[in-house]
C-alpha cells in the first residue's frame, strides 16, 4: 500500500526538499560542520525517519528546516524548499507564519515544554490568537476538539500541566502542533522517555492522524526497530552525512552502508523470529 | 510465590514478600505510596535476573532497598541466609555493601569530576584495604582498567569530562569490581548510551558474568537487552512482580494480560506499523482495563511451566 501511495505522488510536488544543506558551527578559530551536504525529499502524507548516534546533526537539520538555529550555529550553504518555497531567503514575518502553520515541532521533552503556570486552554489560546485571531471561546472551542483527536477528554481544558501523565502531556503537545493543519510536522524523538506502551498508544494515532490529514513527518530517533515500523522511508546519518536513504524495508533487509550495518548488528533483537534472522545475517557475512 | 529453583544453583540473595511504602506530602495531603507489593525474588550465583516494568513500577526501589538506602517495611532478604536488616554496626553493613554494589544508568553523573579515573579507582581499593601501597594500587588499577577494555596507560590519568559515555561507564564497572562486589546491581546502565556502544557493554558485563561468575540484578525497560543479557526475567507492574521465569519462555509465551501488551507493544522491525496495528489494536484498546486489573493485589500465581510462572488477581 505504502509503495503504491509513494507512486502516486512521485508527480506531485514534495512537502519538503532540503537540497545540499550545509549547517556549520563557529568555534574558536575555526568551524565544525554538523551538517555536510545533506539532501532528501519527503513527499505527500510520508513518514520520514532520521537515524544515527547522538551529535551526528539529526536535530539540527530539524531545528535548520523551522529556521530556529541560534548563533554560533548557521546555515552555510544548500536550499530548504517547503512546497517549493525557500525558507532561506524568506524575510522573519513569512518564516513567523510559516512556523506552525506549515511546519510544527515536537521535541524530545516537549511533554516539558508546556508552561507550567498555565491552563492546556491558555496554552493553545496563543497560538490561535497570533495565527488566526480567535477569540478565547473560539480557541477553547477548536482546542477541544484537538484533545478529542489525541485521545483525551475535552472537560480536562481547565487542567494545568501537572494534571496530567507523562503520555497525555506529550499527546497535548502534539494536539498543539496539528493545531493548525501543517503541512510538516516535525518530530525529535518524541517518545523517548515514555515507556513502550504508552509509545505504541501515541505513536498509533499519529499513525491514524496522518491518513486522515494528509500531513507529512519527519520522525527522529535512535531506535531503529521502531523507526523501521513507523517510517515509509528512512535516512542513515553518520557524522553529519547522510550516508544512506532508502525504503524501510530495504533498510532492514538490505543495508547498504557499513555503518547501518553495524547499527543494525548492535541491536539485540527481542523476540525469536528476529534471533533467527540476526543469526543467519551474521553467519553470511562471516562466509561472506 | 513459589521460585523457580534448579537444585544446582547457588542462591546468594532471597527476597521474600517485601514491601516498601513511601509516604509523601504533608497535612492534608498526606498520601501513601505503595513502592513494592509482596515482591519476591532469588539472585543465584553466576546468573543474571531482568527486573522489566515501565517507569515508576518499581524497580529502582528493588535495588535501593537491596543495598539498605531505604529500609523495607515488611518481608525479609537474606544475605547467603543472613537478614540484612540485621546488619547493624558500621562494620557488618560496609562489608555487605562490598559485596553488593550498583551501576546507575548515569555515567555522566556518577564520577566526580573533580578527580581522575585513577582516583576513582584506587580510592576503593585503598579503603577495603584490597592495597596497600601506591605502586600495588597503580598495578591493580591498571589491571581493572584492562579487565573494561580500557587502555591502562592513556585513561588512569583522565578525568571523567575527557571520556566518552561509554568509557565512563566502563570506569563505573571497573570501579564496582575494585571493591570486589560480587553481586552488581545494574540500574538501566545502557539507557543512556549510543546504541552501537550498548552492546559492547551489554558484552562486558556478559562476560564478568561468564568468566567471574558474577551476580547481576538487571533493571530494564528494555525487553531486547534483557533477552540477551539475562537468564531469567520478572516483569513487575505498580509495585508487583506479574510474571518472571526464564527469560525465552516469558517473552515467547508470554501469560499475563500486562506482559502480553507490553510485548505486543515493543517494537519490532519485520513488522510494519498498519500491520501492528490491527494486530495489536485489541490489547491496547483494553490496556486501560489491563492497567486496572494489574493493580489489584495478587491472590494467586499460577505455574505455566517448571521455569515460567504468572499471577492472578481478583
Amino acid at each position: 500500500m505504502t509503495t503504491s501511495q509513494s507512486l502516486s505522488q512521485a508527480t506531485e510536488q514534495p512537502t519538503l526538499v532540503i537540497k545540499n544543506l550545509c549547517v556549520d558551527y563557529l568555534l574558536d578559530e575555526s568551524e565544525f560542520r554538523a551538517v555536510d551536504n545533506v539532501s532528501f525529499n519527503i513527499n505527500k502524507g510520508e513518514i520520514f525517519g532520521l537515524a544515527g548516534e547522538s551529535g551526528c546533526g539529526k536535530s539540527t537539520i530539524a531545528f535548520a528546516i523551522s529556521q530556529l538555529l541560534r548563533p554560533p550555529a548557521y546555515i552555510s550553504g544548500g536550499e530548504i524548499l517547503l512546497n517549493g518555497d525557500n525558507t532561506l531567503t524568506m524575510d522573519k514575518k513569512t518564516i513567523a507564519k510559516t512556523r506552525w502553520s506549515k511546519v510544527s515541532m515536537v521535541f524530545q521533552s516537549a511533554m516539558n515544554s508546556l508552561n507550567p503556570v498555565l491552563t492546556i486552554e491558555e496554552q493553545f489560546r496563543d497560538m490561535f490568537y497570533r495565527h488566526k485571531g480567535y477569540d478565547e471561546t473560539e480557541s477553547a472551542k477548536r482546542a477541544g476538539q484537538l484533545l478529542e483527536l489525541v485521545g483525551i477528554n475535552p472537560n480536562r481544558l481547565k487542567d494545568y500541566p501537572h494534571q496530567f501523565s507523562g503520555g497525555m502531556r506529550q499527546r497535548i503537545v502534539i494536539a498543539i502542533g496539528l493545531a493548525l493543519n501543517p503541512d510538516l510536522l516535525i518530530m525529535d524523538e518524541p517518545t523517548t522517555a515514555l515507556d513502550v506502551v504508552v509509545q505504541r498508544e501515541i505513536l498509533l494515532q499519529i499513525h491514524a492522524l496522518r491518513k486522515e490529514f494528509g500531513f507529512s513527518v519527519l520522525f527522529i530517533t535512535h531506535d531503529l526497530s521502531l523507526m523501521t515500523q513507523l517510517c515509509d522511508r528512512i535516512g542513515v546519518m553518520l557524522k553529519g552525512e547522510l550516508v544512506e536513504v532508502g525504503k524501510a524495508k530495504d533498510i532492514l533487509h538490505r543495508p547498504q552502508h557499513p555503518y547501518t550495518q553495524k547499527l543494525w548488528q548492535s541491536i539485540p533483537a527481542a523476540f525469536e523470529q528476529n534471533i533467527a534472522e540476526q543469526r543467519a545475517t551474521n553467519t553470511r557475512e562471516v562466509f561472506a | 510465590m513459589t521460585l523457580l529453583n534448579p537444585p544446582s544453583s547457588d542462591i546468594l540473595v532471597t527476597v521474600k514478600n517485601m514491601t516498601k511504602t513511601f509516604n509523601t506530602g504533608k497535612g492534608l495531603h498526606k498520601r501513601q505510596v505503595h513502592a513494592l507489593r509482596n515482591v519476591s525474588f532469588e539472585l543465584k550465583k553466576g546468573r543474571a535476573l531482568a527486573l522489566v516494568g515501565e517507569s515508576g513500577s518499581g524497580k529502582s526501589t528493588v535495588a535501593r532497598l537491596l543495598t539498605r538506602m531505604h529500609l523495607h517495611n515488611s518481608g525479609e532478604v537474606l544475605y547467603r541466609g543472613q537478614d540484612i536488616n540485621e546488619f547493624n554496626t558500621h562494620r557488618e553493613l560496609a562489608q555487605y555493601r562490598k559485596n553488593i554494589q550498583m551501576i546507575f544508568q548515569d555515567p555522566y553523573g556518577s564520577l566526580n569530576p573533580a578527580h581522575t579515573i585513577y582516583h576513582h579507582l584506587a580510592r576503593p581499593l585503598f579503603t577495603h584495604g584490597h592495597v596497600k601501597t601506591k605502586i600495588q594500587a597503580i598495578e591493580k588499577v591498571n589491571d581493572l582498567l584492562r579487565l573494561v577494555e580500557l587502555d591502562p596507560e592513556a585513561t588512569a590519568s583522565k578525568y571523567p569530562h575527557q571520556l566518552s559515555g561509554g568509557q565512563r561507564q566502563r570506569v563505573s564497572i571497573a570501579r564496582t569490581v575494585a571493591i570486589g562486589a560480587e553481586i552488581i546491581l545494574a540500574d538501566e546502565p545502557t539507557s543512556m548510551l549510543d546504541v552501537s556502544i550498548r552492546l559492547d557493554i551489554l558484552k562486558l558485563l556478559n562476560k564478568m558474568k561468564n568468566e567471574q561468575d558474577m551476580t547481576f540484578l538487571y533493571i530494564t525497560h528494555d525487553i531486547a537487552t534483557a533477552r540477551y543479557f539475562a537468564e531469567d526475567i520478572a516483569i513487575m507492574y505498580q509495585g508487583q512482580i506479574v510474571e518472571w521465569g526464564n527469560t525465552s519462555s516469558v517473552i515467547d509465551n508470554p501469560q499475563h494480560p500486562y506482559t502480553q501488551l507490553l510485548l505486543s507493544a515493543v517494537p519490532n522491525p519485520h513488522i510494519s506499523f498498519t500491520e501492528a496495528a490491527i494486530e495489536g489494536s485489541e490489547l491496547l484498546e483494553q490496556a486501560n482495563t489491563i492497567r486496572e486489573k494489574s493493580m489489584a493485589p495478587i491472590v494467586e500465581t499460577v505455574e505455566y511451566n517448571s521455569q515460567h510462572f504468572y499471577a492472578q488477581h481478583d
